[in-house]
């Protein structure tokens, strides 16, 4: 039991057979195996980054665009609202100076219709003090008055004819 | 008490088998037998665990096969270090042989680590790695260095570490397989009921036994831990 003896040389070698064997037999194949796939995954793994980055750039680009969108809208937005503001002033600026030049124009019609109305209300006025006046002179006068007007009128018609005959007489025998 | 005595020496004689019939003849005993008959078992398994061996799709066969290489290697990495890697499969190997030797008695078998032989060759072989991992990472210079450190007046205490540290490894596996094969007799011959002996026999048998072949692989891993780091 408490001997060393030749058993020892033995046990060494056959651990040494044992070792090589286990090395040959199980750890060799296992270790080839695990490292086949481990190799397998990390292609794969590499594959499964490559594609990840790739997707990044995509997303980046996509993001990008998105952002450029964004900007674009923005821009044609407030294009479009300066547009449309600069219309509504203008459209506004004429409407005031429509309506100044109509309120001119109005004005102007209501002068020349007061200065129209005030004029045709003197004539009319004046036609009725003339009327008036007529019909005052002539109930004062009578219809004798009448006539002697047309008398007078006659005469001093004669005595303009009667001025005027050597005259154009003169005239002839020049 | 002169029955149990014989017993009990009778079971930790190593007999001889056979002899070997060259230089007046050689004797083979018994635990180097069972030795042979563990290391056609533990190839045999290896060879059927491993046939056929697929990337995809594999079969049971080698899923324990990588169950048990990835396992063992793992721990034993663990111990050894990233630098011993090199060592792996003989420590796992080791630490196979070791618990099958140890538990072996369970089967009907003498247990191989009762012979004094076996436990000597495998401390002479640990130390022996050691050493070699030694000079072979750091080069002879710093080999020999490093017995004069951490101050030259260890150097006498370290030099005597190279041979205590085998014995005690010996020792040890040795002391603690006899214990409880011993203490595992004496509660059969004790003890009449069936129970109790069933009990002990999975603590001294296979939890002892497994136990003390990972602490013979654990220390063999720390002292070359320690050697090449």
């Amino acid at each position: 039991m408490l001997k060393l003896d030749w058993n020892l040389l033995f046990t060494v070698i056959n651990l040494l057979i044992l070792v090589g064997a286990m090395w040959y037999f199980l750890f060799k194949p296992v270790r080839k195996i695990l490292e086949a796939r481990q190799a397998e995954a990390d292609r794969e793994n590499a594959l499964a980054k490559a594609k990840t980055a790739e997707a990044e750039a995509v997303k980046a680009r996509y993001e990008k665009c998105l952002s450029d969108t964004e900007e674009e809208r923005r821009q044609i937005i407030a294009k479009a609202r300066k547009q449309a503001d600069e219309e509504y002033k203008k459209i506004v600026n004429n409407a005031r100076s429509t309506a100044k030049r109509i309120e001119a124009d109005a004005t102007e019609d209501a002068a020349r219709s007061k200065a129209r109305i005030v004029a045709d209300a003197e004539q009319e006025i004046a036609d009725m003090i003339a009327i008036a006046t007529e019909k005052n002179v002539g109930e004062r006068r009578g219809a004798g008055y009448e006539d002697a007007l047309y008398e007078q009128f006659l005469n001093e018609v004669a005595k303009d004819e009667a001025v005027s005959e050597p005259e154009k007489a003169e005239g002839e025998t020049e | 008490m002169d029955q149990l005595s014989e017993i009990i020496n009778e079971e930790l004689e190593v007999k001889e088998v056979f002899r070997i019939p060259i230089f007046g003849g050689i004797p083979v005993s018994e635990s180097v037998v069972v030795t042979w008959i563990i290391m056609a078992v533990l190839i045999l398994c290896a060879f059927l665990l491993t046939r056929n061996m697929t990337l995809h799709n594999i079969s049971k066969r080698q899923a324990l096969a990588e169950w048990i290489v990835t396992k063992l290697s793992g721990l034993v990495e663990g111990m050894v270090g990233e630098r011993g890697k090199a060592f792996v499969p003989y420590l796992c190997t080791v630490m196979l042989y070791v618990g099958i030797a140890n538990i072996s008695g369970i089967f009907g078998f003498k247990a191989p680590t009762k012979d004094l032989n076996v436990t000597a060759a495998l401390a002479l072989m640990s130390i022996v790695l050691v050493e070699a991992a030694g000079i072979y990472y750091l080069g002879v210079r710093k080999w020999l260095h490093k017995f004069t450190e951490p101050i030259a007046v260890v150097t006498p205490i370290n030099i005597l570490e190279v041979f205590t540290r085998p014995l005690s490894l010996c020792m040890r596996l040795f002391g603690n397989v006899v214990g409880a094969f011993v203490i595992m007799e004496l509660i059969k011959t004790i003890t009449r009921n069936i129970l109790l002996p069933a009990v002990f026999c999975l603590y001294f048998d296979l939890f002892d036994g497994l136990l003390q072949a990972y602490v013979f692989v654990f220390l063999t891993s720390l002292y070359i831990r320690e050697e090449i780091e």
